[in-house]
């Protein structure tokens, strides 16, 4: 007994699924039993069966050829993550100023408060109050680097910039300079790499920096 | 090639889930093993102008972008008929808002666009054949929702009932059971097209 016998499905579904099963080669012998039993009742079964091998052959062949474009559908590439290169180079345009950034919160934390009271109540030992709007930028980057030299995250300043571009001034004396300023500062990081060699793509493989006495070069980057 | 042979696909290679990288080659082989049922599936939901070649390429998009996500490799299947069901869903919904009904070309049917091979001259046995397995197609096309599919599928080289019951999420013996009810209303139609009618299926699909 089948399946669908036990299920209790009507006479008129099993005819179609003893046929449905001779066209797809899966009626077992008790199966062909059966159609040979409703054959010898209903002659009518053959005609049906020979029509619907027919039908499905021909859908095979509508199916195929619709689908076999399929075939020369293959997948994207997946969108590669960013290589090393890109994230130093998204990390060199934003980790300036996001250390930029933490140093001036280190020194005028307490007085970016909305409220502008720089003496309200909390914690601020160690922290000298300063009024934003007293300070040009010039003034509040020496007043991060003597923070930074007070605290040991700014050792010093080399004595040499590198001019980048000088422009007259319009009123005919002096002019407008734009230079690198040389600044070193000191960071505590977790891990210490340079990279003297690239992989087969062209990234830079990151390789921890030998650390000894005699290390004196600046590593390239410290993450 | 029999379609859907293997039953898990890793997309990783050690099979463990998360934290490991999509292994590119377990995710291609798993593309070319199931392509062939995904566009039946879009055949059996797309509208007839729609382009079935793009819609095979977004859901082989979805694929790629969501295969770091699949867990399962088991759902697969399931999840990829998703994936192809909404993709000829949304081309219906954006079909319908710039209302192309009336100036695209059919993609199926006799007004298609065919490829160049299609127009080639053939021969008169071969032609009869292509033309018939047209006029079967589209009366297949047309019919109700839950036949349509799994008859499509069951025409797909190679898949068995029980893939099948995992493409669509049902029991072998409902697939086993809607494919039979298929046949005979597709065998009706040809039938009642051919004046031979027979009259013994009901407006709902039940068989007398």
């Amino acid at each position: 007994m089948s399946t669908h016998e036990a299920q209790g499905i009507p006479t008129g579904d099993e005819r179609e699924l003893l046929m449905s099963r001779a066209i797809d080669g899966r009626a077992s012998a008790s199966d062909w039993n059966r159609l040979e039993a409703i054959g010898a009742r209903e002659p009518g079964l053959w005609r049906d069966l020979a029509l619907a091998q027919r039908d499905q052959r021909q859908l095979e062949v509508f199916v195929a050829r619709a689908t076999q474009l399929a075939d020369a559908v293959e997948l994207p590439e997946a969108p590669r993550p960013l290589s090393f290169q890109q994230r130093l180079r998204t990390f060199s345009v934003w980790g300036g100023w996001a250390v930029a950034a933490v140093v001036a919160l280190a020194v005028l934390g307490p007085s970016l408060n909305p409220g502008g009271n720089s003496n309200q109540n909390g914690n601020t030992a160690g922290i000298v109050p300063v009024d934003l709007s007293n300070f040009r930028g010039e003034e509040l980057l020496s007043k991060a680097l003597e923070r930074g030299r007070e605290d040991g995250t700014v050792p010093g300043e080399l004595a040499d910039g590198y001019l980048i571009r000088a422009n007259p001034l319009g009123t005919g004396q002096g002019y407008e300079v734009v230079y690198v300023r040389p600044i070193v500062v000191k960071r505590r990081v977790n891990n210490l790499l340079h990279f003297p060699s690239v992989d087969e793509a062209g990234n830079p493989l990151p390789q921890p920096v030998p650390l000894g006495p005699a290390f004196t070069s600046v590593p390239r980057r410290a993450l | 090639m029999a379609q859907g042979s293997q039953e898990h696909v890793p997309f990783r290679g050690d099979r463990s889930g998360a934290g490991t990288p999509v292994d590119p080659v377990a995710l291609r082989s798993a593309w070319e093993e199931n392509r062939r049922w995904i566009a039946a599936v879009l055949l059996a939901h797309k509208p007839a102008w729609a382009d079935l070649e793009d819609l095979l390429q977004e859901v082989a998009s979805t694929l790629v972008a969501s295969s770091a996500d699949l867990r399962d490799p088991a759902s697969l299947r399931s999840w990829l008929r998703t994936v192809a069901i909404n993709a000829a869903r949304l081309a219906g919904r954006k079909g319908r808002l710039r209302n192309h009904r009336s100036l695209d070309l059919p993609a199926d049917g006799p007004h298609a666009v065919r490829e160049p091979s299609d127009t080639l001259p053939a021969a008169p046995a071969v032609l009869a054949v292509a033309e018939e397995a047209t006029r079967i197609g589209e009366l297949a096309m047309a019919l109700p929702d839950g036949y349509r599919e799994p008859l499509l599928l069951k025409a797909v080289q190679g898949l068995s009932y029980r893939q099948i019951g995992q493409i669509l999420g049902l029991p072998e013996t409902t697939v086993e059971t809607r494919i039979a009810r298929a046949r005979r209303m597709l065998r009706d139609q040809t039938q009642a097209l051919t004046g031979e009618a027979s009259g013994r299926i009901s407006e709902e699909g039940r068989l007398a």
